[in-house]
C-alpha cells in the first residue's frame, strides 16, 4: 500500500508544518528532534487535526482532500495510533480497554489471546490502569492500538516506557504482526537502534519540514 | 407525623424526583455543550441557564406560568396535543422544581466534563467509536460523579421550592402541597409553629444528606481527576 501526504497545517501559535512524502515501505520512520512536527503529523493523519490545506492517501483511500472537501471522520480512517503518553481509560480495565476498539472493529485480524500472551498481559486483565506501573500500561496501550486491526499504524515512542527485558521479545512481536497482517507502519522514535532495526524508509524532519528522505 | 405530612413528604419526593429526571438530558447537553464548545452567544446562553439562581422565585413561577398556562405559547400546544396539563397540576410543580434547580446540575455538570481529558476522547475516536459512541463511553462515565452531584444537589433544591411551584400548581393538598407548602399553610393555623416541627425536622436532614451527598461525590469526581 502506498501512503501519501502532501499538507500543509498551520498552529495559532505560529508553527507552519508543511510536509510532502509518499512511501510504500511497510515501516517508515520519522526522526527529528522535538518540536520538529512528528508527533503534529501523526495526529493529521490520524484526523484529529486539522490540515489547512492537505491530500493524505492509504492506498486508495482518501483521509482528506481539501480541494474536493474530502475529511474522513478519524473513527473511519481505521488506523491503530499508540501515543506518546498511553491514554488508557481510566474507568475500564485493562481487558476492556484493549476489547474497547475490537468491539469496534470486528473485522478479525489479530487475535485477543496471542495479544495477551505476547505482551505478557495474562496477569494484568482485571486490573484497571490507575494500578499498573508504566511500562506495563504502555503494553496495554500497544494492545489496545494492535487489537484494532489496523490498516495503518502509527507509533509514537513506542518502546519507550517499555522494560528493557522485554522491549526486544515486544519489538520483534510487533515486527511479526507487521508482517503477518501487512500493516503499513509510520515510526516516531528517537531510538535509533529501534529506527535501524524496524524501519525500511526514514524521514527526518526539522522545523516542521522535512529535510531528508 | 400524620397523613398529611407524609402525603406532603412522598409528593415532594415524587415532584423532585420526577423534575431531576426531566432536566437530566437537557443538563447533560448543555453542561457538555458549555464545557467543550465555543460558540456566538455561549455568554447570553449562560446567563439564560443561570437566571433562576438569582430571579425571585415567584417570578420564575410567573414566567412558568405564561409559558405554560393554559393559554401559554407552550401549554396550549401540549394540552391541544398531548391532553397534557401543568397547571394546579403536580407535573407543573415537577416542571418547576426542574426549571428552579436546573443551573446547580448544569453547573456540577459542566465541571465533570470540563475535567475529562480530551486525549482519552481523542484515543477513542481512533480506536473506531464515533463522536456520540465517544461521549457514552468515554466522556459521561468519567464524569459521572459530578453527573450524580449534580443530580443530588439538583434534588435538594427541588425539596426546597416554594414560590415557582406554588404560582404554577398552587397548594392543593395530596396534589400539589409539597413540603414548604405544607410548613406554610400549617402556619397559618394557631398551633401552626408546634405542629409543624416533625417535618420541618424530617426536611431539614433529607435536605442536608442529599447536599452531604453532592458535595461529597463533587470531591471524588474532582479528586479522581487530579490523580488522574
Amino acid at each position: 500500500m502506498t501512503f501519501s501526504f502532501h499538507g500543509c497545517y498551520l498552529r495559532k501559535s505560529g508553527f507552519c508544518l508543511e510536509v510532502a512524502f509518499q512511501t510504500d515501505a511497510r515501516v517508515t520512520a520519522i526522526c527529528g528532534p522535538s518540536g520538529s512536527g512528528k508527533t503534529t503529523l501523526l495526529s493529521l493523519i490520524a484526523g484529529l487535526l486539522t490540515p489547512t490545506t492537505a491530500c493524505i492517501r492509504a492506498g486508495e483511500k482518501v483521509f482528506v482532500d481539501t480541494q474536493r472537501g474530502i475529511c474522513v471522520a478519524p473513527e473511519k480512517r481505521q488506523l491503530g495510533f499508540l501515543f506518546q503518553e498511553d491514554r488508557l481509560f481510566p474507568h475500564l480495565r485493562v481487558k476492556t480497554n484493549i476489547e474497547y476498539a475490537m468491539r469496534r472493529r470486528s473485522k478479525g485480524g489479530v487475535v485477543f489471546k496471542e495479544l495477551v500472551q505476547t505482551l505478557e498481559l495474562e496477569d494484568l486483565l482485571h486490573r484497571f490502569p490507575d494500578s499498573l506501573s508504566g511500562g506495563q500500561r504502555h503494553r496495554v496501550a500497544l494492545a489496545r492500538a494492535l487489537a484494532s486491526s489496523p490498516k495503518l499504524l502509527l507509533l509514537d515512542e513506542p518502546m519507550t516506557a517499555i522494560e528493557d527485558a522485554l522491549r526486544d521479545r515486544i519489538t520483534t512481536y510487533v515486527e511479526r504482526l507487521i508482517d503477518e497482517f501487512q500493516i503499513p507502519t509510520l515510526l516516531v522514535s528517537h531510538n535509533r537502534v529501534l529506527v535501524q532495526r524496524m524501519a525500511t524508509d526514514v524521514i527526518e524532519m526539522n522545523e516542521g519540514k522535512i529535510v531528508r528522505m | 407525623m400524620s397523613s398529611g405530612e407524609w402525603s406532603a413528604i412522598w409528593l415532594s419526593m415524587q415532584v423532585s424526583f420526577v423534575g431531576v429526571l426531566i432536566s437530566l438530558p437537557f443538563g447533560i447537553a448543555i453542561g457538555w455543550l458549555f464545557a467543550r464548545k465555543h460558540f456566538f452567544g455561549k455568554a447570553i446562553l449562560e446567563t439564560v441557564v443561570n437566571l433562576p439562581l438569582v430571579l425571585p422565585p415567584v417570578l420564575t413561577g410567573y414566567l412558568l406560568l405564561v409559558a405554560f398556562g393554559r393559554r401559554g405559547f407552550i401549554g396550549s400546544h401540549l394540552e391541544a396535543w398531548f391532553g397534557l396539563r401543568l397547571v394546579f397540576d403536580w407535573k407543573g410543580a415537577a416542571l418547576a422544581a426542574a426549571v428552579v434547580s436546573f443551573p446547580l446540575m448544569v453547573r456540577a455538570i459542566r465541571i465533570a466534563l470540563r475535567s475529562v481529558d480530551p486525549k482519552l476522547e481523542q484515543a477513542a475516536r481512533t480506536l473506531g467509536a464515533s463522536p456520540l459512541d465517544t461521549f457514552v463511553t468515554v466522556s459521561l462515565p468519567l464524569a459521572r460523579h459530578g453527573v450524580i452531584a449534580g443530580c443530588v444537589l439538583a434534588f435538594a433544591r427541588s425539596l426546597g421550592e416554594f414560590g415557582a411551584t406554588i404560582m404554577i400548581a398552587g397548594s392543593i393538598p395530596g396534589q400539589t402541597q409539597t413540603i414548604p407548602l405544607y410548613i406554610f399553610d400549617r402556619l397559618q393555623t394557631s398551633d401552626g409553629i408546634e405542629g409543624s416541627t416533625s417535618i420541618v425536622l424530617f426536611s431539614v436532614v433529607i435536605a442536608a444528606v442529599a447536599l452531604y451527598l453532592g458535595e461529597r461525590m463533587e470531591r471524588r469526581g474532582a479528586s479522581k481527576e487530579t490523580t488522574t
